[in-house]
């Protein structure tokens, strides 16, 4: 604040303390969040951390067994299965529902007849209950009546994939419903983003001769990068945390097909009593995605323009 | 005047002497909306019995309810009295209360449970609870579409080799070669019964494992009998495609499966159907043998629990002849309390045109299912996985089972 060195010292000395009243409303504002995340995130993760050195089961005392559940995790086959799953899924995921969102959103953000109709029934799986959804979903992935089969039997597959129940379909099965569920989310974040891009630059290189094609590769992405990056960092979050899926789809199968990281968390903390074990492979997961997030902001600068 | 004041005072005082004699105990149990009636039916004959004993209940539904509990249990403040299944797995951590000083000191008459249920609920010889019914699985079968196939009704001589002849008739398919129709349906967990039928065993002391026995020829044979029906025969739906097509109930009330195995809780459900329909018990095994379910939950009091004397007068009512009579008579489950009033209540409890008497001759036939502490996360990481793979045809039995069994074998060494 340049202005501030010329004003007589009172009007400076009024000001600071107004400064450091507004720090104590901030800290005020602050404060019912703040006590929410130390409550609810901040103690219970690190009580997870001394929990994964201990054998608890829930029910009998905790006795201390150092790094016994991190070891045991590295010989653990089924974790190794969860891992790789999950992998698959991010991957999987990621990419193709942020640029199916992002075609979404640009063809949304045309002025478009039923322009509102849409937006909204590509933002309604994101609200509806995921119990709701995989119901339909189940239907729609039925060997026998389903109506992806009935499709791919239209198309002319013989014999279209037992989706659920085969070993090799249930995960991409899952992966395809997830992406269509996502889809909204990542949408209106692009949507945003690009009512963000201003129009006078648009305007000069249209000037300047550039065409649609140029002026969307030279452009919109580039604008639209903070955006991509944000939609990225939150989906593989977002991604590694699946769950819900799995349970109410498949139960993790069949054959553990579609076991997750969290779902095996589920079950080994609340079924198996392996609360200390659980907790090992929840901290696992949060040094993942602690690595995975650090990595993508590490290389932001190369590829997000601000501004 | 002095009157009314004396007579106020004592009433007061009276009214306080039995607040402070009054005890609360807390009681948790799972249910659809549908089986909650006589649980409070109980409550209420409890309470006229015994006014000095208050009980509050705790009600959640079976998808949440283990976790809630168990989270109470680490907090010490378990309910008094719970309904549990898998004992042994919370008699093992000590969250329960023997009962055995509490049973000979009222002479509890323990022995009217059958024996097989009382085993679950004990733990190292010593006794944790009561089982409240027998999970009697039987043969359903609907005597409309039997007839419109002209297939005889299933007898109490059918063997296997009788039940899939059946199935096979009773099953339609459209011209693309789907099934629309299906002759039986089955339920995923209970595969022990068709091992045990076939002389087979998946490990060698249900409540003391040391060895996984699924690997024998009797197993794999039983599993591969099930498998084919699903895959060759398409007489049953794979227990994937029920998720979509509905549960053993809801393809039987519906007509589109002409058998289902299940459970006596079905029978309100079915008593509502438009077509005629009946009970047989579970067919034998080629050589003969039968088997069914033991297994049921039951009640258990918690080791935290802070008024033990009133806990106990409350198990002992809950789990004794008169309120095991109050369950009997709802007919939803084959009573674990073995006496001639019990049996009896169930067997005159409606639907009754129903041959109800093949429930109690079948749960004579009961065998354990594995309940050891460690058997759930068996079952759930290696055997249910392994067993998707033979129920989908990725594999067969022979090529699996030796799999599964190596895995098991592994844990249960530990």
């Amino acid at each position: 604040m340049s202005a501030q060195t010329s004003s007589p010292p009172r009007r400076r000395r009024a000001q600071r303390r107004l400064a450091r009243g507004e720090v104590w409303a901030a800290y005020g504002f602050l404060l019912p969040n703040l006590i929410g995340f130390l409550i609810f995130t901040f103690v219970p993760v690190f009580a997870a951390l001394i929990i994964s050195l201990t054998n608890w089961d829930l029910l009998q005392p905790a006795k201390w067994v150092g790094i016994r559940n991190y070891l045991q995790l590295m010989q653990d086959p089924l974790f190794g299965q969860v891992l790789r799953n999950t992998a698959i899924y991010v991957v999987g995921t990621v990419p193709v529902q942020m640029t199916l969102a992002l075609l979404v959103a640009l063809a949304l953000n045309q002025n478009l007849p039923g322009k509102l109709f849409f937006r909204t029934a590509f933002f309604m799986p994101v609200v509806a209950s995921t119990v709701a959804v995989a119901l339909v979903w189940r239907w729609i992935f039925n060997a026998d009546f389903g109506l992806l089969n009935e499709a791919l039997y239209a198309l002319g597959v013989k014999q279209p994939p037992h989706w659920l129940s085969s070993t090799h379909w249930a995960l991409p099965a899952i992966m395809i419903m997830s992406v269509w569920q996502q889809i909204g989310y990542s949408m209106v974040l692009f949507l945003a983003g690009l009512q963000g891009v201003p129009a006078h630059l648009h305007e000069a290189a249209r000037i300047d001769g550039a065409g649609p094609v140029q002026r969307f590769f030279f452009i919109t992405i580039p604008m639209l990068t903070p955006t991509t990056f944000f939609v990225m960092v939150i989906s593989v979050i977002n991604s590694f945390q699946v769950f819900d899926q799995a349970l109410i789809m498949t139960e993790g199968g069949p054959a553990n097909a579609t076991n997750t990281i969290v779902f095996h968390i589920y079950r080994n903390a609340f079924q198996y009593f392996h609360m200390g074990y659980a907790a090992a492979m929840a901290w696992v997961l949060f040094g993942i995605i602690f690595v995975v997030t650090l990595v993508q902001f590490r290389y932001q600068q190369r590829w997000v323009h601000y501004g | 005047m002095s009157r009314i004041r004396i007579l106020l005072a004592i009433a007061a005082f009276v009214a306080i002497a039995s607040a402070t004699a009054q005890t609360t105990i807390t009681w948790s149990f799972w249910g659809d909306p549908g089986e909650l009636p006589p649980n409070y039916e109980v409550i209420k004959a409890f309470e006229a019995a015994h006014p000095d004993i208050k009980i509050k209940t705790e009600h959640y539904p079976w998808s949440s309810y283990f976790d809630k509990i168990q989270t109470e249990m680490a907090g010490g403040t378990a309910p008094d009295v719970m309904f549990l299944n898998q004992i042994p797995s919370y008699a093992s951590r000590g969250v329960l209360e023997p009962l055995d000083s509490y049973i000979a000191q009222d002479n509890f008459p323990v022995k009217n449970f059958y024996s097989d249920l009382m085993q679950i609920f004990s733990y190292n010889g010593k006794v944790y609870g009561f089982p409240r019914d027998n999970d009697t699985t039987v043969l359903y079968y609907n005597k409309d579409l039997f007839d419109a196939a002209g297939v005889a009704y299933p007898t109490d001589q059918w063997k296997w080799s009788d039940l899939e002849a059946a199935a096979k008739k009773l099953t339609k398919q459209d011209a693309q070669g789907r099934t629309v129709q299906y002759g039986l349906a089955l339920e995923k967990n209970k595969y022990p019964l068709w091992v045990y039928q076939n002389g087979g065993s998946v490990v060698d002391n249900p409540l003391h494992a040391t060895k996984f026995l699924m690997d024998q020829p009797a197993a794999v044979q039983a599993i591969q009998f099930v498998a084919n029906m699903i895959l060759k025969d398409k007489s049953v739906p794979s227990f994937d495609a029920m998720q979509q097509l509905g549960s053993t109930t809801e393809l039987f009330s519906t007509g589109r499966v002409a058998m289902v195995m299940t459970n006596a809780a079905r029978l309100p459900t079915f008593a509502k159907v438009d077509f005629k329909w009946d009970v047989a018990p579970l067919p034998m095994g080629p050589t003969g043998i039968r088997a069914n379910t033991a297994g049921g939950a039951g009640y258990v009091m918690s080791s935290t629990s802070k008024h033990k004397a009133a806990a106990w007068t409350f198990l002992k009512f809950l789990s004794g002849p008169q309120g095991q009579a109050i369950f009997a008579k709802t007919g939803l489950a084959v009573p674990a309390y073995n006496s001639p009033e019990t049996t009896q209540a169930f067997v005159n409890a409606p639907p009754t045109n129903v041959n109800r008497q093949v429930f109690i001759s079948e749960t004579a036939n009961g065998r354990l299912f594995p309940v050891f502490p460690g058997w759930s996360e068996i079952e759930g990481t290696i055997v249910s996985p392994g067993l998707d793979l033979v129920w989908n045809g990725e594999k067969t039995a022979a090529e699996e089972l030796p799999i599964i069994a190596k895995q098991a074998q592994a844990k249960l060494s530990q």
